[in-house]
């Protein structure tokens, strides 16, 4: 649908209160959008034929989401019943256990971190600013394999331990699901410190030298202005991270741990029930979507934007909701 | 800084990077095992989808190479995924031969119509029914043996009898035992519900529950955990035990064989068997016949596996834990199973 003409002349053809409200409303939204796909079109060349490109490589990203949910439409009843009345609910709790864990570690820790290299100087601060994102490149299930392997019963320290103090010591039980917690916390925060340091290199000096002015203490600027700010890029590394931890299933296997995502691979292999497992994953991606809603939430409306480079006398303002969205 | 001090240093980035990743992906890439693809016969050939990939394979097949000329192709991966790759692949699949390392995935490969029935007096000879498929769709090569570790400081052998005795409350605290979702675990519960049914199973891996195990989802593990005290009675394959005596003849751990006075001891086998689809039939069984006979000791010594040939000698490390009697149930029954061993498990709340 165009309208050359109208976008010629930049004038509606439903000024508002003539005819139906509802139909005005709609012609109104129609040509509005119009106008900005043609916009676009004059911009951007290829988005004014047919999105032929996009479109495949849309369907191929969600060709195996669909499948996947899919399976949850025609269930398996009489495995879904064995494993609702044996294994599911301990599974289901383990999974939402690691969340919360992972998640409170992931953020307490990758937001501190990263409020530590961007406002303080201290030695090593431009190593540390880089070196902190090492745990990203090791994966959860190799780290966990390290600190099962060091901190069990037969590993170094216990074993160092027992030798100094002789005979039985007590020592936290390292495979468990505080264990697990701890590993992926420790693999998982570069997610949350990659983005909250990004989100904290953006704010603006002056804001805090004017929040200090006003009597903040270098913590309370912390936590009512530089953390309010960094919200929504906080959010989006949390969420990254819990999506991590919902998919792994070979660190918590390590951790005697079972989650969803272990249950999908004991089903498959153990049950050898391929469609079985698959509604398994099913549920679990709606953990994923759940995940990510509870992170829109959390992001709320709140989106802010500051001038970079300081040239301007205005420090922080809102700015159009479209361009600052992650 | 200049644009152009800039764009030198890009490129002097660009370039180390370009550096790092040939020196780290140039190795990796000769290393990886060759894609089994089709090419013109003119050479013999068999393709191989192995599930099993420890206890090294490439010397194995290279003497069979080497014996008979016959190239061997190989793809390793996971057993469960490599099955369902061969299904989804259906006549198109190149593979010939399908090694898995338990019952349970060759059981339901045949159950799928994956194999083919495979005449071969050879087979037949070297091979003892028990360890093979009822009709000959595959073959036993390899036998791991499932048996109670003991550690000899803290456990007298004369207190030690069957897998179903460890329920005795005796042992409260003092277990150790790999988790559910191993295949090891789950194979051992079908043959006690395959011995005693599925109550009285379910009865006996609930008295081991009740004795709170340690669980550890490593065989190795559970053998250095049982050698530093932190248990003194253990379930675990009669290989690792095989590894570590390797590596330290003084390893202070005990193979006791289980269930020697009534029905025998509990071993699964690694075991291959050719696709319905093979293009190379002859090769493949050829390649069967050389691993069930002179290829025995390579293939089973790799790994300390007991040889399911009873006229080849087991390596000297394994053969010095004793003679033993195999519950002489066929293999299959534990495939067969192995689903209602994973449901009991769930229901044992063994984890």
């Amino acid at each position: 649908m165009t309208f050359p003409s109208l976008e010629r002349r930049g004038r509606s053809l439903f000024p508002r209160g003539r005819g139906t409200r509802w139909g005005a409303f709609v012609l109104n939204k129609i040509q509005f959008y119009t106008e900005r796909i043609h916009a676009a079109g004059r911009r951007q060349r290829f988005t004014r034929g047919l999105p032929t490109l996009p479109l495949m490589i849309a369907g191929l990203m969600i060709l195996p989401v669909a499948v996947v949910l899919s399976a949850l439409l025609t269930p398996t009843h009489s495995v879904w019943e064995h494993l609702w009345a044996t294994i599911l609910p301990e599974m289901i709790g383990n999974t939402l256990v690691l969340l919360l864990g992972v998640g409170l570690g992931t953020l307490i820790l990758g937001t501190g971190l990263a409020w530590l290299t961007v406002a303080y100087r201290f030695p090593g601060r431009a190593l540390f600013d880089w070196l902190l994102l090492m745990p990203l490149a090791v994966p959860a299930y190799v780290m966990g394999y390290v600190y099962v392997a060091t901190f069990d019963f037969a590993g170094p320290v216990q074993s160092v331990l027992r030798g100094w103090f002789g005979g039985v010591i007590w020592f936290p039980e390292i495979r468990s699901g505080g264990g697990a917690v701890l590993v992926m916390t420790l693999v998982l925060y570069p997610y949350v410190y990659l983005l909250a340091r990004a989100a904290f290199h953006e704010q603006s000096s002056n804001t805090f030298e004017a929040a200090r002015a006003m009597g903040y203490s270098r913590l309370q600027s912390f936590f009512r202005l530089a953390i309010p700010l960094a919200r929504p890029s906080i959010a989006a590394g949390v969420t990254l991270a819990l999506m991590e931890a919902l998919t792994d299933f070979a660190t918590v296997r390590f951790f005697n741990f079972p989650t969803l995502s272990d249950g999908v691979i004991r089903v498959w292999h153990g049950m050898m029930d391929l469609r079985a497992a698959t509604e398994l994953a099913g549920v679990l991606m709606l953990f994923a979507l759940v995940a990510i809603f509870v992170e829109r939430g959390v992001r709320g409306r709140a989106r802010y934007f500051q001038k970079v480079c300081g040239c301007d006398e205005r420090t922080a303002h809102h700015h159009d909701a479209a361009t600052l969205r992650l | 800084m200049s644009s152009k001090y800039l764009r030198r240093r890009l490129r002097v980035l660009v370039a180390g990077i370009a550096i790092v990743l040939l020196l780290t992906l140039g190795p990796a890439i000769a290393c990886t095992p060759a894609v089994v693809e089709e090419v013109p016969v003119e050479k013999e050939l068999v393709n191989v989808y192995s599930g099993r990939h420890y206890g090294h394979m490439e010397p194995v097949f290279a003497r069979f190479t080497e014996e008979t000329g016959i190239e061997v192709r190989f793809t390793f991966g996971k057993t469960a995924e490599l099955r369902e790759r061969l299904k989804a692949e259906g006549r198109h699949t190149p593979a010939d031969v399908y090694i898995a390392v338990d019952a349970g995935n060759l059981w339901l490969a045949a159950q799928e119509g994956l194999f083919q029935p495979i005449e071969s007096q050879v087979l037949e000879r070297n091979i003892p029914a028990a360890q093979r498929d009822p009709q000959n769709r595959w073959f036993g090569l390899t036998m791991r043996v499932q048996t109670i570790m003991y550690h000899p400081d803290r456990v007298d052998p004369a207190e030690l009898s069957t897998y179903a005795a460890l329920a005795d409350p005796k042992w409260h605290g003092r277990l150790i035992m790999r988790p559910a979702t191993h295949v090891y675990a789950q194979s051992l519960v079908a043959s006690l519900i395959a011995a005693h049914g599925e109550a009285r199973a379910e009865e006996i891996v609930r008295g081991w529950m009740a004795n709170e195990p340690v669980m550890i989802d490593s065989d190795t593990r559970i053998l250095e955990t049982l050698a530093a005290g932190g248990g003194d009675v253990a379930i675990a394959n009669h290989y690792y035990m095989g590894r570590l005596l390797d590596a330290d003849p003084g390893f202070p751990v005990r193979v006791f064989w289980a269930n020697q006075d009534d029905r025998g001891v509990h071993a699964n086998v690694a075991g291959a068997g050719i696709t319905a689809h093979a293009h190379n039939r002859e090769a493949a069984i050829k390649f069967l016949e050389w691993l069930s006979g002179p290829g025995q000791r390579l293939f089973t010594d790799g790994n300390h596996e007991f040889p399911v040939n009873p006229e080849v000698a087991p390596h000297p490390i394994v053969a010095d834990f004793g003679a033993f009697q195999r519950d002489p149930i066929s293999i299959a029954e534990y495939g067969r199973l192995q689903a209602a061993a994973v449901r009991l498990l769930d229901r044992a709340s063994y984890k």
